[in-house]
């Protein structure tokens, strides 16, 4: 080749390398792998990799036995048949239940026996015979006890002898492991192995001092998932330690979450043995998975993006591996409801569903995990694709969130269902955005009864609905008669602060951070000084800046958030133990569910308190939660109808928490379960304690007709929502907060909050 | 066409001798037009990128001008909206006034620091390098670490506002009242003047010193030499210096961002505050309406500043 071709074959091959450096930003988003979604957190189209090909685990649910409560263990026995330990409300008895066919036909045993204290847990052998961990505090004494249930269902009391030092402590797990030992863990962590016909205890897996959350039984090895964050594996033939898996202690670092686990309530993970010697299984929040021990990669068997196992509400409490192609989990899902899920390999079934449903949510939420999962379980042919804008997990911004989200709306290639909390509602509504859902609310009303004054409030003057809140939740203020008069406007309340501070009380509203308190009052307050078109009276926001910082300056403030703590769901804020604890002598923040009213009331047999609504300024708000629309170009108008009538509808919205639903009927299931939610049987309570070890304890009761009357009545009083406009509520609580912290004159944060308003109404 | 050496004026160097044989050169290589095609090919992708990432969007932009947000048109409407709206009004006036304000400070600043430079030789000499390096410095400072240092000087209870507690003199929210501005103007000039001095610094090595030479023998001083040799040989810099500066002071908006978010002081509430907020709202036939405005104006403003210079 001459000289002149190969410079005229470089200049070529250069001149092409530079176009596509200059076009390689022009690639589509896309799904990658990581999920990592326009300044989001997504799981993009599930990466499966044989996407567009056939083949993948199919959920059903596999029916319980009747009457089945609580579900304390799962396990595959000898014979190829899966065999459950639980507790059965009807015959208020335990029993082990047993199939062979996986189609609900189980042979259900009831045990001869009477639990005389609580039980911690429960653990199925594969040889069919099962143990009940019962564990008494009884006169201060710890008691440790074992009822062994043979194969013949009879049942035998062990008493555990526990090691010297570990006396006093009680146990709260139990597990047979591979090599058929059995095992306890203690409270504070340790791993016990228990000899069946002594009870004689000594410890089997040393932890070298640090501390176990929870253990798993993973084939050959024993999973103690330990604090800091972390995977130990023990041989389950000697108890002896094996080598760490960096992948498994790297699942573990990635979600604090997982550490924790109740023996009765679960965890977001669980393990099993693989069907090879070398391998595991384990399922947490992402799917299901198959891991060959040191393995640099775990194979991803089901996505939990496609099924329940997405649900971040639900709790795993036992994953069995029957064959390469069933596989069954017990879990606890966001209802409290006990469930095994049976995964069946289908090679017909497409690996991605041809149908994508996205749905968009400014911040993660258990609840809207469990709508979506519940979804997909009943949408087969659907894939919901849930992108969180802020995920928690990166430096994301609401704007930065917001403006991709409008990249990606203008582009074209935006969500179908948007939930609008935190959203600039107003905004797509006056743009067209948003479609008008006020048949599918008509049609909720007429099949379950909603809560009219919520729905009235949301409606647009032609009757429109673009937004409508799935929950709601209000603003309450706690303490004595006269605390409650005081509640019912915000300068009232600081009248009231002021008053105790001057008659020597060190602590009236437990000194919150400026921040968090705020956040109450401008939801409770709002309201007042902020018109429907975003305009704000001047005089009426310089009281409730005056009402704010009495409030504030009633107690003293350390300004420390607490910060690190999972949060996808909306918490009750206020804090009537700090009552009790003399911590506070009025309280205010947020009631969320029926089953505070149950805390209330126990705060309420030790004080002469009550609570009542927090009327910022004499108005009746309500702040909405699970605010859903449906964008008004969506291809998928079907699907997406019915998620929203499924977030609306009455039999995913009778979960409690998370606000009261606006689904009348799904209201009244939550207070039918908290009228009877303790019997004889099923005991509550709550000990509180402050770091001076000042500490109480509280019963928990049945709510009673006249707890349910005033809380409905509350409910259907509220004509107000709180002011949802992200941006004015950041002006005003940004500017507030330095007034509150001294940083500025209220008439300059008047000013400021003024004139920043002013420039964003004026765009 | 006149070819002009950067800074230079023909007449003045090189000799009509040199030229002829420079054109003569570019003639030759016009006639090999393989050559010619390889260097197209070099050119297309940088043009390519431009096509794609500026122009094709530009003119959507300047469509959905005309439009409303559900796609039908709306003639001059979005125009008509943008005009009299407040926020925009206040917008452009305080982008026109910190243009106004920073562009002449900058170049006179900065023009002067490049002149002492020179004339001191500091910049000739040895340490010439360092100096150039400590010049580009506050340019290369990130936006987000200039913002922390911002906070540290001119919070309400900053550093700026204690020394002026500690001679008896009353502090105020620097960011939150008028001197917004001018905390925004000299943060600018701080940041981009290393940038041009350097710019300039290059203009004026360009500049034979044998032209500095005859001029001294002939009894010229330092300012003569200034403003008959230097200043009409940085004609052309000038005019490059200018609209970078200009460009660069759009730029100013992410400092402001960082410091007081979407909703600062009105004195430093700037255009691009306008379409960002605009673009959070969705508001697209405003954005694209005030965007094709903006373009106009500064498309008019580089014809001004051309035509003053007769380029």
């Amino acid at each position: 080749m001459g000289r002149k071709k190969q410079k005229k074959l470089t200049g070529i091959l250069l001149a092409v390398a530079l176009m596509i450096g200059t076009l390689a930003g022009c690639g589509g988003n896309g799904a990658s792998g990581d999920g990592m979604f326009a300044g989001g957190e997504t799981g993009g189209k599930p990466n499966s990799g044989n996407a567009g090909g056939k083949g993948r685990f199919i959920e059903s649910e596999l029916p319980l036995p009747e009457g089945t409560q609580t579900l304390y263990a799962m396990e595959k026995l000898q014979d190829g048949s899966v065999m459950i330990l639980g507790y059965n409300r009807e015959e208020l008895k335990y029993f082990t239940a047993q199939t062979s066919d996986f189609n609900g036909d189980w042979t259900v045993q009831i045990l001869d026996w009477a639990a005389e204290s609580y039980v911690a847990g429960g653990a199925v052998k594969n040889d069919g015979t099962a143990a009940l961990l019962q564990v008494s505090y009884a006169g201060g004494n710890v008691s440790n006890e074992v009822a062994l249930i043979g194969t013949d269902k009879t049942v035998e009391m062990l008493t555990l002898a526990m090691p010297e030092n570990l006396k006093e402590d009680g146990c709260r797990d139990i597990r047979f492991d591979g090599a058929g030992n059995l095992l306890v863990q203690t409270v504070a962590g340790s791993i016990l192995r228990a000899d069946e016909a002594t009870g004689s205890c000594e410890v089997y897996c040393d932890l070298e001092g640090g501390y176990s959350g929870f253990f798993g039984v993973a084939g050959k090895w024993i999973a103690a998932v330990t604090s800091p964050a972390g995977i130990r594996l023990f041989d389950s033939a000697d108890g002896s330690p094996v080598s760490e898996d960096a992948l498994l202690n790297e699942m573990i670092a990635s979600d604090a979450s997982l550490t924790d686990r109740n023996s009765e309530y679960g965890a977001g993970l669980a393990f099993a043995g693989g069907m090879e010697e070398n391998a595991i299984l384990y399922v947490n929040y992402d799917g299901v998975f198959h891991h060959s021990m040191g393995g640099s990669v775990s194979e991803q068997l089901i996505n939990g993006e496609l099924n329940s196992i997405g649900d971040t509400s639900a709790n795993f409490l036992q994953l069995v591996m029957l064959d390469e192609e069933h596989i069954f989990l017990a879990l606890i899902d966001g209802t409290g409801t006990y469930k095994i899920l049976q995964y069946t390999y289908d090679k017909d079934a497409p690996a991605v569903p041809g149908k994508e449903l996205k749905v968009y949510a400014l911040k993660d939420s258990d609840y809207l995990r469990h709508i979506v999962s519940v979804y997909q379980r009943n949408h087969q042919d659907v894939y919901v694709n849930l992108t969180i804008g802020m995920s928690g997990q990166d430096a994301v911004t609401a704007e930065d969130a917001i403006r991709a989200l409008n990249t990606d709306i203008l582009a074209g290639a935006g969500p179908d269902v948007l939930i609008l909390d935190g959203l600039p509602a107003e905004d797509y509504v006056e743009k067209g955005i948003l479609a008008d859902i006020s048949p599918i609310v008509e049609e909720i009303a007429e099949a379950d009864g909603v809560f009219e004054n919520i729905v009235f409030a949301m409606k647009r003057e032609n009757g429109a609905i673009y937004g409508m809140p799935t929950r709601f939740y209000f603003h309450m203020a706690g303490g004595d008669a006269d605390a409650l008069a005081a509640g019912r406007t915000l300068p009232g309340l600081a009248d009231y602060g002021e008053q105790l501070k001057a008659d020597g009380v060190a602590h009236v509203f437990g000194g919150e951070t400026a921040k968090r308190l705020l956040n109450k009052l401008y939801e409770a307050g709002a309201a007042g000084f902020l018109a429907a078109d975003g305009t704000i009276d001047e005089s009426a926001l310089k009281d409730w800046l005056s009402a704010a910082k009495r409030i504030y300056d009633v107690d003293e403030h350390t300004e420390i958030e607490v910060t690190g703590i999972r949060d996808n769901s909306v918490h009750s804020t206020h804090n009537m133990f700090g009552i009790l604890l003399k911590e506070s002598r009025a309280t205010i923040g947020s009631l969320v569910s029926a089953n505070e009213i149950s805390t209330i009331n126990a705060v309420k047999t030790q004080e002469n308190v009550d609570y009542d609504v927090l009327n910022g300024d004499g108005q009746s708000v309500f702040v909405p939660y699970q605010m859903v629309g449906i964008v008004n170009e969506t291809a998928l108008y079907t699907e997406a109808e019915a998620f929203v009538r499924m977030m609306l509808g009455s039999e995913y919205a009778s979960v409690d928490g998370n606000g009261f639903p606006v689904n009348r009927a799904a209201y009244d299931a939550i207070c039918e379960g908290a009228k009877n939610q303790y019997d004889e049987y099923r005991s509550g309570g709550i000990a509180v304690s402050t770091t001076e070890g000042v500490s109480v304890e509280a019963d928990l009761g049945n709510l009673t007709e006249a707890d349910i009357g005033k809380l409905t009545g509350i409910l259907e009083s509220l004509k107000t929502p709180a002011p949802t406009n992200a941006v004015i509520r950041e002006l005003v609580i940004g500017e507030t907060e330095k007034y509150l912290l001294g940083q500025a004159s209220q008439e300059d944060a008047l000013a400021s909050i003024l004139q920043k308003c002013r420039l964003y109404l004026s765009e | 066409m006149q070819i002009v050496p950067f800074g230079v004026n023909s007449g003045q160097v090189g000799g009509k001798e040199f030229w002829s044989k420079m054109s003569r050169k570019v003639k030759v290589q016009g006639t090999k037009k393989k050559r010619a095609y390889v260097g197209m090919l070099f050119v297309f992708p940088g043009f390519l990128g431009v096509l794609v990432f500026y122009l094709v969007p530009f003119l959507d932009v300047l469509r959905r001008s005309f439009m409303r947000m559900t796609g039908s048109f709306c003639g001059l409407q979005n125009y008509k909206t943008v005009f009299q709206n407040e926020a925009f009004r206040l917008a452009a006036g305080n982008t026109l006034r910190f243009v106004f304000v920073c562009l002449p400070l900058l170049l006179l600043l900065s023009l002067m620091l490049a002149a002492l430079l020179r004339s001191a030789g500091a910049y000739a000499c040895a340490s010439g390098v360092s100096i150039r390096r400590a010049l580009l410095i506050p340019y290369a400072v990130p936006a987000a670490s200039l913002v922390l240092f911002w906070r540290v000087l001119f919070d309400g209870q900053g550093f700026v506002n204690g020394i002026l507690s500690r001679i008896g003199l009353a502090g105020c929210d620097w960011m939150n009242t008028k001197n917004a501005f001018y905390v925004l103007v000299g943060s600018y000039i701080w940041k981009n003047i290393g940038y041009v001095v350097v710019l300039f610094l290059a203009a004026m090595a360009a500049i034979p010193a044998s032209v500095y030479e005859a001029a001294k023998t002939d009894g010229a001083g330092e300012v003569v030499s200034f403003f008959y040799i230097t200043l009409p040989c940085l004609r052309s810099a000038i005019f490059t210096i200018l609209i970078i500066s200009l460009l660069n002071s759009f730029k100013v908006f992410r400092e402001a961002y960082l410091v007081a978010g979407s909703y600062p002081h009105e004195s430093i509430y700037l255009l691009q505050h306008v379409f960002n907020n605009w673009f959070l709202s969705l508001s697209v036939d405003k954005m694209a309406a005030g965007a094709v405005l903006l373009a106009i104006v500064v498309s008019l403003f580089v014809r001004v500043l051309e035509h003053m210079w007769e380029i």
